[in-house]
């Protein structure tokens, strides 16, 4: 895992779905770490926010109505891996 | 513990912290739960766009390792925006300029500070006159008005003007020819109130996305609020449009003069409104030369007829809107129980008759009483983050001064002479070179009237961003008397032709304050050290300010040095030294300065220490009985802005006819200054993309954002690219009669074009579209447009093949 971000983020479940079942699936994405939950909702921490994860993992969640909401928390940034502009 | 690993730590805390807390209560400046993670957290407003939203920033080892939205802040209440979540990452790309750089034998080579400064202040001393300095709506407040008073102060000089003269200019006179004063009377508090949203021309999903999620975080709750997208391409706004009308650039004059034409006719117009608050107005005649931010006064009923014309049946002959859409949004008008908010930005702004434009909308706002209420509002958009407080409210503008000052009224430079303690006469009262003319006469040879000699560029990126780069750019390098001088953080299209190069900090790297686009002002501290030997942009003005003052300039009618900074005991520091600057707080004691002019037009602001308090206030901003300083949401009117007379409930206190009145102007449709024809059949269109902020030259280095968008393309319908041959991602030719760039096609995008159109972003430093587009301006605030022009498309090589 070469990235540099590593995001916090909270997903609240969608009313009538278990908690347990959603961060067992979530848990199957090796990008991302399953952490605490309130019952309604779940931390999550994922190593890559481009769009692949976090986004398709969460929408295909949120088109099955499996969650309502995902909330970033936070973004933990390596800042020695920058990059300069390509081509120059 | 391996970094990786502690990073994920503190990333979990993180996100279990924000399961337990209650987030309107969020502690300040620490996000709740991180205590023991070893980070020092801090607030700064983002530093990419316009909206000003906080962010809160982790340090931890002298660099930023974590970004979080700021919960507490109103404007964008813990969220950010993909570029905001990685803004910290901007500080770090590889590249950064470390050293001041001198052009030798067409090389940059590294030279010392004081020989760096020591360049600039000849430049200046030997050639005073021709001087410009060509400045940023991303300078902070302090950074633009030091700028301002060596120039106008201490040169009496005023070839000054920022970037913001190419995003919002035409909004700046749009304000002024309506109101007598600058910037939205709303604020960001209309998009939670509104019933209805128009967009003009404008694309907030992308360019804006965390004050347009408040719109669409209403809606998820339940609430009803109907949105209107009036653009010329389809756009992700326009996937939560209820209806999207799809005009012909430049007719979006007609469309609001046909709102205007069915509210008189059908009577449905707000008749007390109007007579106790509207004057109308238009311009003397229709000759380019004869258009101007004063006009002559009209009567109600000579503007009825001027209307006449604009029938729902003659606006869609010059619009391509349907009739019936124009009856439908006249109907949304005349409904006085709606909330309405416009919001613009560019697409009016960068327009050729952009004052006009943007005159027209707030008429619309004001004939149909849609004004002054929560959620009933003409609203101009900005794109960088102090376009407002540092470009509108320092005055950076050539023509301008502190505070809502113009340098053509006597006393008004008086009252900036005494401030800075000048003698009367100092500044000059003609206004220096806009943008376009400064560009122009600095890239023309000497002999031929280019009259300006040297140029100093700060926070800004014109060799990408100006129009028709070949002319207003390119012609420079050749030019053995013209001399380049760039303070910037990176190398960018700009620093390819400077002749010397000064290392600057950026963002946290140094304090600073913005001014976003809903009148708040924000501050914040330095957290970290800028790379290498870069340095402050306001230490660098200093310092060569103090060189001259050396050399006998830059004195004031007391013969001391014009920005003599003292610590609190009173004593003189010498923070033109940089071993000294931080020494005291140079920011505060420029911005204390800078706040005697905001009194003078109702603009007023709180002392620094309150910015320090806050995620921003709105001005005006006033000292209460018991001490605090109240902010001010809704100006003119008088249930929130205490400057209006009780019991006028509205008044536009800085009316230009002096009776307390706005002007509601007619402008008629004009054609643009160049149409497709059968050369160039095609409207070319730029703009922006939601990963990369301007020219990209920050963004681009964040690995994430580049991935995301690598590169520019252009965007073509998929009819046109049927009948051209071209298939998703060959590379294509656009032709103008400026010039030409190759760049894959991307048909089916994420916008989406009619046919007959093309858009191209323009933050890809390799694929420069400003070398087509047109230099053609608004005759009154002098912003070039940026969304139209003719260009031709021409298919070069399959995608995929070699070149």
């Amino acid at each position: 895992m070469n990235d540099t971000v590593i995001s916090s983020l909270v997903v609240t479940v969608t009313q009538g779905h278990d908690p347990a079942a959603l961060c067992a699936l979530l848990s199957a994405d090796p990008r991302l770490t399953v952490g605490e939950t309130d019952g309604a909702r779940v931390a999550v921490v994922s190593e890559d926010l481009d769009q692949e994860a976090a986004e398709a993992t969460f929408r295909e969640l949120q088109s099955h109505r499996m969650i309502d909401y995902v909330d970033l928390v936070a973004v933990y940034l390596d800042p020695d891996q920058g990059d300069p502009c390509e081509g120059r | 513990m391996r970094r990786r690993d502690f990073l994920k730590t503190s990333a979990m805390a993180m996100a279990a912290s924000a399961l337990t807390i209650d987030r309107a209560q969020a502690a300040d400046p620490q996000p709740a739960g991180l205590a023991d993670d070893g980070l020092t957290w801090d607030k700064a407003p983002c530093r990419f766009c316009g909206t000003g939203c906080h962010v809160k920033v982790g340090v931890k080892d002298g660099k930023v390792q974590a970004i979080a939205g700021a919960v507490e802040a109103e404007v964008n209440k813990g969220l950010l925006c993909v570029k905001g979540y990685h803004v910290g990452l901007a500080l770090y790309g590889a590249d950064r300029l470390t050293t001041p750089l001198l052009k030798k034998d067409g090389k940059h080579v590294p030279i010392s500070w004081d020989e760096a400064l020591t360049i600039v202040a000849d430049k200046i001393q030997t050639q005073p006159k021709t001087f410009a300095i060509y400045g940023s709506g991303q300078w902070t407040i302090p950074e633009g008005y030091i700028c301002q008073k060596l120039m106008k102060g201490g040169l009496s000089n005023n070839h000054i003007d920022p970037n913001a003269r190419l995003c919002m200019a035409s909004a700046v006179t749009g304000f002024i020819g309506t109101y007598g004063v600058d910037e939205p009377a709303g604020c960001y508090d209309d998009l939670d109130a509104c019933d209805v949203l128009i967009t003009w021309g404008n694309n907030p999903a992308e360019m804006h996305p965390v004050l347009f999620s408040r719109v669409i975080d209403r809606r998820s709750r339940g609430e009803k609020i109907t949105i209107i997208d009036i653009g010329t391409r389809r756009t992700r706004t326009t996937e939560h449009a209820d209806h999207y009308l799809e005009f012909e650039p430049q007719s979006d004059m007609a469309i609001a003069n046909g709102i205007c034409h069915l509210l008189i006719k059908s009577g449905s117009y707000d008749k007390a409104f109007v007579e106790k608050h509207c004057n109308f107005r238009r311009n003397e005649g229709e000759q380019h030369e004869k258009k101007s931010l004063k006009g002559i006064p009209c009567t109600f009923a000579e503007y009825e007829t001027y209307l006449e014309e604009y029938t729902p049946e003659r606006v869609e002959e010059i619009s391509g809107v349907s009739a019936d859409n124009i009856r439908m949004l006249a109907k949304l008008f005349a409904d006085p129980n709606k909330r309405i908010t416009s919001l613009w930005c560019m697409g009016m702004n960068q327009h050729t008759r952009g004052t006009a434009i943007n005159c027209l909308v707030h008429g619309v706002h004001l004939l149909s009483g849609h004004f002054g209420k929560p959620g009933d509002a003409p609203t101009s958009l900005t794109g960088q983050p102090s376009a407002c407080g540092t470009a509108r409210e320092v005055g950076t503008l050539a023509h301008a001064l502190p505070g809502g000052r113009i340098v053509a009224k006597e006393p008004h430079r008086q009252q900036s002479e005494d401030i800075w303690n000048l003698p009367h006469g100092t500044i000059s009262p003609k206004p220096g070179y806009h943008t376009i003319a400064m560009w122009d006469h600095f890239c023309t040879p000497t002999a031929e009237g280019g009259d300006i000699s040297t140029i100093w560029v700060q926070v800004t990126n014109p060799g990408q961003t100006l129009p028709n780069l070949p002319k207003l750019f390119e012609r420079k390098e050749g030019l053995e008397d013209k001399f380049l001088i760039v303070s910037d953080v990176y190398p960018t299209a700009t620093t390819k032709l400077a002749d010397l190069i000064l290392p600057s900090a950026m963002w946290v790297e140094k304090n600073g304050m913005f001014g976003n686009s809903e009148r708040r002002t924000q501050q914040w501290f330095k957290m970290v050290d800028p790379p290498g030997q870069a340095r402050d942009d306001v230490w660098q003005v200093l310092a060569v300010a103090r060189k001259l003052y050396q050399r006998g300039l830059m004195k004031d009618k007391d013969g001391k040095f014009l920005f003599e900074i003292h610590n609190e005991q009173g004593q003189e520091v010498p923070a033109w030294d940089w071993d000294h600057y931080y020494d005291v707080n140079v920011d505060k004691q420029l911005f204390e300065e800078y706040r005697l002019f905001t009194t003078l037009k109702h603009k007023n602001l709180a002392p620094y220490d309150e910015y320090v308090k806050s995620h921003g206030l709105r001005w005006p901003v006033l000292e209460q009985a018991d001490g605090t300083w109240r902010e001010t949401r809704f100006r003119f009117s008088e249930f929130d802005d205490p400057f209006v007379t009780k019991g006028a409930g509205i008044e536009f206190y800085h009316s230009t006819t002096g009776d307390g009145k706005a002007q509601v102007w007619f402008h008629p449709y004009e054609d643009p200054p160049e149409k497709p024809d059968a050369a160039y059949p095609l409207w070319l269109c730029t703009g922006r993309v939601l990963e990369h902020w301007h020219t990209g030259s920050m963004t681009m280095r964040v690995p994430q954002l580049r991935r995301a968008m690598p590169s520019s393309y252009v965007e073509v319908n998929p009819q046109d690219a049927k009948s051209l041959g071209i298939g998703n991602g060959d590379i294509v030719a656009i032709d103008t009669r400026r010039g030409s760039i190759e760049l894959p096609a991307w048909i089916k995008g994420r916008g989406a074009p009619p046919p007959g159109r093309i858009f191209v972003p323009f933050f890809d430093e390799r694929l420069l579209i400003n070398k087509c587009t047109l230099d053609a301006y608004c005759p009154i605030s002098k912003q070039p447009d940026y969304k139209k022009c003719a260009a031709k498309l021409r298919f070069v090589r399959r995608a995929g093949a070699r070149t």
